[in-house]
């Protein structure tokens, strides 16, 4: 029987159905206890599980992940919340030095089987330290998963999946996808990480998308289609490990890619994704330069206008994707002379 | 430093060259100025000279290939000078080529672009695939992107285009068969290029010519030479022109280029074919200049001795075909120019006047037009301003 809830909602329920299967697993974070969460994914939660379960912390990023850290060693299942994605960098060094290196350095004998879920993202009027996309940060370090759903579907799957892992896993949301419905079973399912999906199919031009941006995708698809274009959306779901195979295989088919990613362009993830497909044999099937819909480098602006012109958003697919067809981009000035 | 022998460029219209022989041997001895090679360009042939003393080495093209202007033909060395190295290829290209793309060695061993005409070839790498999988060299490929970029969709094209079988065509009981000389050769690929790439449109009208009977009468005993029918309408077609520069211009990829020069050609005809000699900033001189110029270039058009620089640079044409007998024609726009005055014979008409009939010169005047450059109206202003010119010639003081 199909069920719509909310993206918030599927992700609580995922939190909600671990934590009564598994007595290792317990929420940590700012606010998630009485107040339920800055965004209130954990609503409730604190009453069915109590403080000992889903505990209130101090503003104090580095000492709580760390402890996530040092309870997944002893063999707890932790989940923690990072308010604001920005708010990351305090735990830097939990994550990219103890987190991702430990079951390494101890040749397999400690597992880190941490979650990290954090809200990223800009479009919420949040400003320059409130709205980062630094998910890109993370691809870079072995050892960590990263993961970001574009659907409440996807969400409830994919934490049940991160959990399951035995690895670090950093588990991004986005503000403005918490309020967003779609069908969602009841019962406890898995997605697979590392797995992307075809959202739609199409023959002209494949758009690569993930998180928040992949809504923009699709409804550039739609747009594009009202032109006679059939776009292919591919939707990464995990950065990383990042699923190269779908995407050039949906290359092979359209022989155009463009990359639609929230976050800053330079060193962005989309880099990656393009890199990945001209350096293999996947480079044979282009029949355009590949482009990229990001954000502009610079800090998220305070002010509306000013925010959504560094945004990516769905009229600037549109607008690349024409650009593509058109066979402007990556065009050199004529060379003999 | 050894000298490089490039193809020089000899018109604003040249683009292009075609190798007709090699006058030399790999490794001879020239002195600067000798010839070395006898190239054609779509408007005559000419001999390109040595550019310095020394051995004439890495001759590169041979009969029939056609290469760009700058393109490097050769290299002229001192003693102990060397031929520098080839510029290194993108590795796109080199991608390419691991995708089967078509690339020659010189004896040598320099890499030479993929294209027989010395162009780099501009191709997706899903094109350069299709097309090596398909065995169609990419060069043979027409691009539809920018600068004939080759896409996947343009091989695809080819193989839907390919006839399933090859068909011979109907024998037909041929007499004989006989080489068109070079003017025709190159007048036919130019003609026919013209007539299918250029839209056309043509206005026909009498122009009066009552005046210019008279004035070639009254100027017949007073220059020497006396000015023809011809050389009195580059006179005035070319003061004409001034007032319509879209005529005296040329449609360039969307947009108009607009010359200041107004540079008349006349058709000649030859034993040999069409040649149609420039002449340069005809709107700037005088009668008395005018008219030994045009003849002399006539006259050395019959002979084929006229310079690459007096067959380029037309922004209009003439072609009167009226001594031949001809009442009136149609004639094929001369590309990249805009327009085409086709003229016929003197013919007497009758015309209505006060009340009765008179006797009326006229000769046709057949304007073919670029479409893309001018209208109608256009071409209708300039053949009226040009009829006032010929019925009143103090117009032009």
């Amino acid at each position: 029987m199909p069920r719509e809830i909310t993206y918030r909602e599927a992700v609580r329920e995922a939190m909600v159905q671990a934590m009564r299967e598994d007595d290792s697993v317990f929420l940590m974070g700012e606010d998630v206890g009485v107040y339920g969460g800055a965004f209130g994914v954990s609503r409730g939660m604190v009453e069915e599980f109590g403080e000992d379960r889903v505990v209130d912390t101090p503003l104090s990023e580095a000492g709580f992940v760390g402890l996530c850290v040092g309870a997944a060693l002893m063999g707890m299942r932790p989940i923690a919340e990072i308010q604001f994605s920005d708010f990351i960098t305090h735990s830097m060094d939990q994550l990219v030095n103890q987190a991702a290196k430990l079951r390494y350095m101890f040749g397999g004998e400690g597992r880190v089987p941490v979650v990290v879920r954090t809200p990223g993202g800009a479009g919420t009027g949040a400003a320059a330290q409130h709205s980062q996309s630094l998910e890109a940060w993370f691809i870079h370090v072995p050892g960590l998963k990263v993961v970001m759903p574009s659907t409440p579907y996807d969400a409830k799957g994919l934490l049940r999946a991160a959990l399951d892992d035995p690895n670090p896993v950093i588990f991004y949301e986005h503000k403005l996808l918490y309020n967003r419905k779609g069908d969602v079973p009841e019962e406890p399912y898995r997605v697979p990480l590392g797995e992307a999906a075809v959202s739609r199919e199409g023959e002209d031009v494949t758009l690569v998308a993930a998180g928040l941006v992949h809504r923009y995708a699709l409804e550039a698809a739609d747009s594009l289609a009202d032109e006679g274009i059939e776009a292919e959306v591919v939707d990464l779901r995990t950065l990383s490990p990042m699923d190269h195979e779908a995407v050039a295989r949906s290359i092979q088919k359209t022989g155009k890619l463009v990359v639609v990613e929230e976050d800053v362009k330079t060193a962005g993830w989309g880099a990656e994704v393009v890199a990945r497909i001209v350096e293999g044999e996947s480079f044979y099937a282009l029949d355009r330069a590949p482009a990229r819909v990001a954000g502009a480098d610079v800090p998220i602006p305070y002010n509306k206008n000013l925010e959504a012109y560094v945004r990516p958003s769905p009229e600037k697919v549109v607008e690349a994707v024409r650009s593509l067809l058109n066979a402007r981009v990556g065009v050199y000035s004529e060379v003999y002379s | 430093m050894a000298t490089e022998l490039k193809v020089p460029t000899l018109g604003m219209d040249m683009e292009e060259a075609t190798i007709v022989r090699w006058l030399v041997e790999e490794g001879a001895d020239v002195k600067k100025g000798d010839p070395v090679l006898e190239i054609d360009t779509d408007k005559t042939s000419f001999e390109i000279e040595a550019p310095a003393d020394g051995a004439i080495q890495a001759l590169r093209g041979e009969q029939g290939d056609i290469l760009p202007v700058g393109a490097t033909l050769a290299y002229v060395t001192a003693p102990g000078e060397e031929i520098p190295e080839p510029r290194e290829e993108a590795p796109a290209e080199e991608s390419g080529d691991a995708a089967g793309a078509k690339r020659r060695e010189t004896s040598e061993g320099h890499a030479v672009p993929d294209s027989e005409d010395g162009r780099r070839v501009r191709a997706s790498p899903a094109a350069r695939r299709a097309a090596a999988e398909m065995g169609v060299p990419i060069e043979s490929v027409s691009g539809s992107g920018p600068y004939g970029r080759v896409y996947l969709s343009d091989v695809l094209e080819m193989e839907t285009d390919a006839p399933a079988e090859e068909t011979e065509p109907a024998p037909i009981d041929a007499a004989r068969r006989e080489p068109l000389s070079r003017i025709r050769r190159l007048g036919a690929e130019r003609t026919a290029r013209s007539f299918s790439e250029v839209p056309h449109f043509y206005l026909r009208r009498d122009m009066e010519a009552d005046r210019l009977v008279e004035l070639l009468e009254r100027l017949r005993s007073k220059m020497d030479p006396a000015p023809s029918v011809t050389e009195l309408l580059v006179l005035a077609v070319s003061r004409t022109l001034r007032d319509h520069p879209r005529l005296n211009g040329r449609y360039a990829g969307g947009e108009l280029e607009v010359h200041d020069d107004v540079n008349v050609r006349v058709a000649v005809a030859t034993d040999e074919g069409l040649v149609v000699p420039v002449i340069a900033k005809a709107d700037t001189l005088s009668l008395r200049e005018l008219v030994p110029k045009v003849k002399g270039l006539v006259r050395r058009a019959r002979e084929h001795e006229l310079s690459p620089e007096e067959l380029s640079g037309g922004t209009f044409t003439i072609s009167n075909l009226g001594m031949m007998g001809i009442d009136s024609f149609d004639a094929i726009i001369n590309t990249p120019e805009a327009a085409i005055l086709a003229v016929g014979r003197f013919r007497t008409v009758p015309e209505w006047w006060d009340g009765g009939w008179v006797p009326r010169r006229v000769i046709s005047a057949t304007l073919s037009v670029d479409h893309r450059v001018a209208d109608g109206a256009d071409g209708a202003r300039f053949l009226a301003d040009l009829q006032s010119v010929l019925s009143d010639w103090e117009l032009l003081l």
